[in-house]
């Protein structure tokens, strides 16, 4: 069997996700288990890349990675503000906490360099979407789909404000 | 251009109306202007489906298949979306600690989510409708967030329906795989059954499942229903079900759609299972709602039996029978509703203080008697030729098991409901108060009662008149 460098990118970074989401849902300090979850989601976004959708590995990593994980982050960190839990998670994130997601990280980092050194394009035995196929197709034939998902982010955002303002408002 | 949107008419009226809706709370808080517009909104958009039927060219055809049947389950939605408004109008007097405009554009949104669900002729459109219809149900069960109850409620649904919905997604995905079709016609008529396929179908059948409501997904239906708003509780037993029944009957209508021998089997034994579980749980409790959750699991497993019978009589039974159905549990929740207020710490619905209601209240006693009648499949209620549909069906399909199941619930159902009877028959004790109070029911909840109660026993004494109608529809 011809295995080629893509190949190897791929299966290498879909193994990547699967072992960072291992970890991730199997740690009880939830800070360490969603540092996880987005080196998943990295891997997640390298495996898009190598099927020729870059602007969904694009996607992947500003929007999941980096918008709304970061988010997550923020609100479990919030979460425990006072003193003595501050100085437990202290005591949980240790340097050897840090040495699996790094060296996954370089695993995934030398991933990429070797998909930049070979420059022969992603995915060779698939079609390439460009962004520009992704924005066509949303404005013409899945245009409809663009506003029935307009509606259910309203629908999110009506239910979650009216669950969440403060109670002493209303009539 | 016209002629370019009128097979769509119903699902853009709408998604105007929810604009208008959304610029008029902005402008100015109204509950009564709310429910005007969306009122308005909804009746446009029923008397919209007859002109859309006759529309010619396809709109959005990859996304969306406005046939006749698809139309006439989306009519169906917007009615009972419409019983529900009324209620709820009257439900959610002033005096609640929380403001109650945005209830009628939820119910709105979540009526777009089913339409457009009930519509859809791509998985994109099928995902995107059933999470617009479930995440707006949310809002709706927790809506009135002071009463832990629907609090705990509305979380219970949308952990349930995030993950049901994850499922469902990884099954889409799977199908995209073996297929490379998000179609829905052309991922059916590609015919082959490879294992994908098959792991596909089950993932995709675990998150309808969830959304019916039928063993062994059912876990979360009578803690909702119980927590829920009585109004938003009978949205949340019917919407999410025709939705999902009107894909899987215009799916298996399609080219290529046939059961493998597993996919019978995995849908009988649920069947099975919804009919006996459902009824037996059910008689042990002492919440109508919580009867009414167990009750309507073992009637989406009768639904069943007519689904599998897949023949005209089959499709003729389960179109039928969601009517039936639709009818008397929008019906059943009415008679709740009507009695309690949102500001109450709870609604009124313990089987023990509904004793009475026949002479205090002999109007609505009527109406829940008839509707009670109807669940049990007792005639002159429509539900006895329902349930009759259903058995012709099954006998006729050969399906010994499903029929044998369906005659021995009934008869355990026939415990619980005829209870429910007898209860509000029984003469008031002295001390205790009457049912509902001193609480007057003004005119729409009367209207919306007698419109329940008028079609239960019409249709149940003339059911030719509703079988034309149906028979021009879906044909």
């Amino acid at each position: 069997m011809n295995v080629s460098g893509f190949d190897l990118v791929f299966y290498g970074a879909a193994s990547f996700s699967m072992v960072t989401t291992a970890v991730a849902i199997t740690r009880s300090n939830p800070v360490y288990g969603l540092l996880n979850f987005v080196l998943s989601l990295l891997g997640m976004a390298v495996v898009f890349y190598t099927l020729g959708a870059p602007f969904a590995a694009a996607l992947e990593v500003i929007v999941y990675a980096g918008a709304i994980m970061v988010l997550f982050l923020f609100v479990v960190m919030m979460l425990k503000l006072d003193r003595t839990t501050v100085a437990r998670e202290a005591s949980w994130i240790t340097s050897a906490i840090w040495i699996v997601p790094i060296l996954l990280g370089a695993m995934l980092g030398g991933e990429l360099v070797d998909v930049l050194l070979q420059k022969t394009g992603p995915g060779s035995a698939h079609q390439v979407i460009s962004p520009q196929a992704v924005g066509l197709r949303l404005f013409t034939t899945d245009l409809g789909a663009v506003e029935l998902a307009s509606m259910l982010l309203l629908a999110g955002l009506i239910g979650a404000y009216h669950l969440g303002r403060p109670s002493s408002e209303g009539d | 251009m016209i002629a370019t949107i009128q097979p769509a008419a119903p699902l853009l009226i709408l998604a105007l109306t929810v604009t208008i809706l959304l610029a008029a709370i902005a402008i100015k808080r109204s509950f009564a202007g709310s429910v005007a517009i969306t009122a308005l909104g909804l009746i446009a958009a029923v008397a919209s489906i007859p002109w859309a039927m006759h529309g010619n060219s396809p709109f959005m055809a990859s996304l969306f298949s406005f046939t006749p049947d698809s139309l006439g389950f989306a009519g169906l939605t917007l009615l009972a979306a419409l019983v529900t408004l009324v209620l709820a109008a009257d439900y959610l007097a002033p005096g609640i600690p929380v403001p109650r405009e945005e209830y009628p554009l939820l119910l709105l949104l979540s009526t777009l989510g089913a339409v457009a669900l009930i519509t859809s002729a791509s998985f994109i459109t099928l995902f995107l409708g059933m999470e617009t219809m479930s995440l707006a149900m949310i809002g709706m069960i927790a809506y009135p967030r002071f009463r832990p109850g629907a609090e705990e409620a509305g979380l219970k649904y949308l952990v349930l329906s995030g993950m049901s919905s994850a499922i469902v997604l990884f099954g889409i995905g799977l199908v995209e795989l073996a297929t490379g079709h998000l179609q829905l016609a052309t991922a059916v008529a590609t015919g082959t059954v490879s294992p994908i396929l098959l792991a596909a179908l089950a993932l995709i059948g675990v998150g309808a499942g969830f959304k019916l409501a039928v063993v062994p997904f059912h876990i979360w239906v009578p803690d909702v229903y119980a927590g829920a708003p009585a109004p938003t509780a009978g949205f949340v037993a019917v919407i999410p079900k025709i939705a999902v029944l009107a894909v899987i009957v215009r799916v298996m209508a399609m080219p290529g759609a046939t059961l493998s021998p597993a996919t019978v089997t995995a849908i009988s034994s649920v069947a099975i299972l919804s009919m006996l579980i459902g009824n037996l749980l059910a008689l042990m409790q002492e919440n109508i709602k919580r009867i009414m959750g167990y009750s309507s699991i073992a009637h989406l497993g009768y639904v069943l039996v007519a689904l599998l019978a897949a023949s005209a009589i089959g499709r003729a039974g389960v179109v039928f029978y969601l009517v039936t159905y639709t009818i008397t549990v929008i019906g059943a929740f009415a008679v709740i509703g009507v009695l309690s207020r949102a500001a109450a710490a709870r609604d009124l619905d313990q089987v023990a203080e509904f004793q009475g209601l026949f002479w205090e209240r002999p109007f609505l006693a009527t109406i829940m008697t008839l509707v009670l009648l109807s669940l049990a499949g007792i005639p002159p209620a429509i539900g006895f030729i329902a349930k009759m549909y259903i058995m012709a069906a099954g006998v006729n399909a050969d399906l010994r098991i499903l029929t044998g199941t369906l005659v021995v619930s009934s008869i355990i159902g026939l415990f619980y409901y005829l209870r429910i009877i007898l209860v509000m028959s029984q003469k008031p004790l002295e001390r205790a108060a009457i049912p509902g109070g001193t609480l007057a029911i003004p005119m729409t909840g009367w209207l919306a009662m007698s419109a329940v109660g008028a079609l239960i026993v019409g249709f149940g004494i003339d059911p030719e008149s509703l079988i034309a109608m149906l028979k021009l529809v879906f044909g």
